[in-house]
């Protein structure tokens, strides 16, 4: 006769709740009115397989629904340049039905069409399934790599420019006396200069002139299709880049790597740097992270973002309140240690 | 022996019921959050769904927005730091392969976005929120009913 242990089995149990919680998955939404749902189930692959989704627990809906729920055209007096009028039927749809973004896809020949429009990406069923990638990292606050024509430039480029992969820095007229001196002026203004390795240099000509180098456009970061971040193919540093070159007043704009990533061109990766970034927003969303065996480096993790300035009531919450943060590093780490 | 195994089960069982009252849990609301071209934030719609959420209290990343949902006493019961782009982005691309974009246009026309919250019993005696833009520290009140 089998012995049933009363205390033991409660004690598992609740050392079991200790660690479960209510699992969220990131939900996305995409509405679509294209008879087949091809380009919105591209959509769906494409996400799936891409780091870093692949290292949460991210479910997608598609919803048909008729065009004129859409209520996509081409706007802004510009061919092919997709906006949609519906978008708040959309986004309450979405949230009764549990989800955390509304996706669009436009069954729309005209090839090439994408919005990140109010907080909702777009795409037409005529452009790539990445460009939807390339949208909702606007959506996360990634700005764009690619050189502006003058007119966006000037509405879009400031001096304040700072995003997770993108930083306005105008190098002091003078020049620097050393790397360490340009760290010191600019450190603080770097998103990601923790990620900056101490013998990675931010300057050139002997510690004169800013900058690690230049982004190489020509070189375009592999798509990652797998569950484990990319390797470093060059350091994360301070690279110049081209958004804001055609300002009336040109604006130096910095980039963590030194290779085109998907904001330059959609059939590029995130890059290594862009990774760790995306990571961290998606975590920081809330979504949960997929238990298997992860080598994410420090580095990627602790990004140092634009902290905000709030001071959070976390009414009832101290030192715990991420301490299933830290039951999940824990369990990472054991994968880890098991699989080596 | 026994003596020692009683402590730690009972030490566990306050330990377990400590952590949940730190970390937010309840019913997961889903908060659809509006703004205009000024940034002017509010809650449009909510809705209260089956699945329990629990929030960690952590702000998201790059936030510059936070609500706060305040009780009849004025005092804060849940404040939540979040992100919305405040840019709208139009992309033209060169094919329908690769995606170089060869054109676009950049306008600032307001942003639609979903936010969850935890809905538990201390979530239900609010009766204010208040959403306040981090740049400029403007803010939106507003009545909420569960």
């Amino acid at each position: 006769m089998v012995k049933f242990n009363t205390k033991k089995s409660l004690t598992i149990l609740i050392f079991l709740s200790l660690f479960s919680q209510s699992s969220h998955a990131l939900k996305y939404t995409i509405f679509t009115d294209q008879p087949d749902q091809t380009k919105a189930q591209e959509v769906v692959d494409e996400m799936k397989k891409t780091y870093p989704f692949t290292a949460f627990n991210v479910e997608f809906e598609i919803v048909q629904v008729p065009s004129d729920k859409l209520d996509c055209e081409s706007k802004n007096g510009i061919d092919r340049l997709v906006a949609c009028d519906n978008t708040s039927e959309l986004t309450r749809e979405s949230a009764r039905r549990g989800g955390d973004q509304v996706m669009i896809v436009k069954k729309m020949d005209k090839w090439g069409g994408s919005a990140a429009q109010g907080g909702i990406p777009v795409i037409t069923t005529g452009t790539a399934a990445r460009a939807m990638l390339h949208e909702y990292m606007h959506v996360l606050g990634i700005c764009d790599e690619y050189e502006y024509k003058e007119t966006e430039a000037d509405f879009y480029c400031d001096d304040d420019i700072k995003k997770p992969n993108a930083v306005a820095i105008k190098p002091l007229p003078n020049g620097y006396s050393g790397d360490p001196h340009a760290r010191s002026q600019h450190g603080r203004n770097i998103p990601w200069f923790g990620q900056i390795k101490t013998e990675t240099q931010i300057t050139q000509n002997s510690g004169v002139s800013l900058g690690t180098g230049s982004v190489d456009f020509q070189k375009l970061s592999s798509p990652n299709y797998s569950d484990q971040p990319l390797a470093l193919s060059e350091p994360t540093g301070l690279y110049r880049g081209k958004m804001c070159n055609k300002a009336r007043t040109p604006i130096p704009v910095w980039h963590p790597g030194g290779s085109a990533t998907i904001m330059e061109n959609t059939s590029a990766g995130l890059g290594a740097p862009l990774e760790g970034v995306v990571y961290e927003i998606l975590k920081s969303k809330g979504a949960n992270r997929k238990m298997a065996v992860q080598n994410v480096e420090e580095e990627f993790q602790a990004v140092e973002l634009v902290k905000p300035d709030v001071a959070v009531n976390n009414t009832g919450r101290n030192i715990f309140k991420s301490f299933f943060d830290w039951i999940a590093d824990l369990f990472e780490n054991i994968s880890k240690s098991i699989s080596r | 022996m026994k003596t020692s195994k009683t402590l730690l089960f009972l030490g566990l069982l306050f330990f377990q019921s400590w952590v949940h009252a730190e970390t937010l849990c309840g019913k997961a609301v889903s908060l659809v959050l509006k703004a205009d071209k000024e940034a002017n934030v509010k809650i449009t719609d909510k809705f209260i769904l089956k699945d329990e959420f629990c929030d960690t209290g952590s702000p998201e990343v790059q936030s510059n927005f936070k609500i706060s949902f305040f009780d009849e006493t004025n005092k804060v019961i849940f404040e939540k730091g979040f992100f919305a782009e405040q840019f709208s982005h139009f992309e033209q691309f060169d094919d329908k392969k690769s995606g170089k974009p060869v054109n676009n246009k950049i306008t600032k026309e307001g942003f639609e976005r979903i936010l969850k919250i935890p809905l538990n019993d201390k979530m239900k005696t609010t009766k204010k929120y208040q959403i306040t833009s981090l740049k400029d520290q403007k803010t939106f009140t507003g009545e909420i009913k569960w």
